[in-house]
C-alpha cells in the first residue's frame, strides 16, 4: 500500500510521464480511497492550469516589480544596438 | 536573387523597437529571471539577435510574438549557463518534508478549494498571490517549474538546458508543485 507522501510524489510526476500501468493502478486504488489525494490530484491539475494562463507582463500582477526598462537601460540598449548596426 | 519580401520590410529602427517592446520584453523576462540586470542584458540580446535576423523574418507574422520566441531562447540559453553554478540549498518553506508525517500520511490535508476556477482567473489580486508564491521557491525550483508550465517544454528539453537528469528535475517539479499548491491553500483559498 502507497502511503500519501509516496501517492504525491508518484501523482506529480504521472504529469510529466506516462507511469507503468502498475504504478497506475497503485495510484487509482489509493485515489479512490482516499480523498484528500484526490483532492490534491486536482489541485495539481488546477495548478497547471493556472500557471499555463499566467501572463506576468499584464496589469494584474507584481506589484513590487519593475514595471518595464529603466530610461537608463534604454539609452544604453539603444546606443548599444546602434553601435552594432550603424549604418 | 533579392527576397521580395525582404526588401518590402525595410528593417525596423531599433530606438522604436525599445520603445515598443522594451518593457514588454522586459517585464516577461523578470518574471522568469528575477534580475534586473540579468534582464536588461538578456532583452538587449534578444534585440541583437531580432535585428541580425531581420531578412529572415522581414514581417512574416507579429512582431512581438516573434520577438517573445527569441527572448525565450536567450531566457533558456542563461537558464543554461546558470544551471552550472553550484546548486543552491535553501529550503522552500513548504518542502515535501514538511507537509508529511514520518508515516508518510498528511500533516495539513488539502484542503477543499470551494473557489470556482473561472472566477479566480479575472482577479487581480489572486494573480498577485500566485506570483508571491512563486517567489517563495527556490530560484532553481521555480526555474524548472516555469520551463515546464509556463513554455511547456518538454522534460528532454529543460533537462538539457538546465544540466539535470530527468530524476532531478522530477524532484524538482514535485517540490515546486507541493510548495505552490500549500502556499496557495494558505494564502488565498484558506485566508
Amino acid at each position: 500500500m502507497l502511503s500519501c507522501k509516496e501517492v504525491s510524489r508518484l501523482v506529480s510526476e504521472s504529469l510529466d510521464v506516462r507511469l507503468p500501468i502498475r504504478q497506475r493502478i497503485q495510484i487509482g486504488i489509493h485515489l479512490l480511497m482516499c480523498m484528500y489525494c484526490s483532492r490534491f490530484r486536482r489541485q495539481l491539475l488546477f495548478l497547471r492550469d493556472i500557471a499555463r494562463r499566467y501572463h506576468p507582463t499584464a496589469d494584474h500582477v507584481q506589484n513590487d516589480a519593475p514595471q518595464g526598462l529603466s530610461d537608463d537601460a534604454k539609452e544604453r540598449i539603444k546606443q548599444y544596438l546602434r553601435s552594432q548596426f550603424s549604418s | 536573387m533579392a527576397d521580395p519580401i525582404a526588401e518590402n520590410h525595410p528593417p525596423p529602427d531599433p530606438n522604436t523597437w525599445v520603445e515598443l517592446h522594451g518593457d514588454f520584453l522586459f517585464r516577461y523576462a523578470y518574471a522568469r529571471l528575477g534580475d534586473r540586470t540579468v534582464c536588461e542584458d538578456v532583452v538587449q540580446d534578444t534585440f541583437l539577435a531580432a535585428l541580425r535576423d531581420w531578412p529572415k523574418f522581414a514581417g512574416r507574422s507579429a512582431e512581438r510574438s516573434w520577438l517573445v520566441g527569441i527572448l525565450k531562447h536567450k531566457i533558456v540559453d542563461h537558464l543554461r549557463r546558470e544551471g552550472r553554478r553550484v546548486a543552491e540549498t535553501s529550503v522552500s518553506a513548504w518542502s515535501p518534508e514538511e507537509l508529511f508525517d514520518a508515516a508518510g500520511r498528511w500533516r495539513c490535508r488539502p484542503a477543499r478549494w470551494s473557489t470556482n476556477p473561472q472566477d479566480v482567473l479575472t482577479n487581480k489580486e489572486f494573480w498577485e498571490t500566485f506570483w508571491h508564491c512563486l517567489q517563495t521557491l527556490p530560484q532553481r525550483v521555480r526555474t524548472a517549474f516555469c520551463l515546464r508550465e509556463m513554455h511547456e517544454l518538454t522534460r528532454d528539453d529543460i533537462c538539457a538546458a538546465l544540466q539535470i537528469t530527468p530524476t532531478n528535475l522530477g524532484v524538482m517539479l514535485y517540490r515546486a508543485r507541493m510548495g505552490l499548491r500549500r502556499c496557495l491553500e494558505v494564502n488565498w483559498f484558506e485566508a
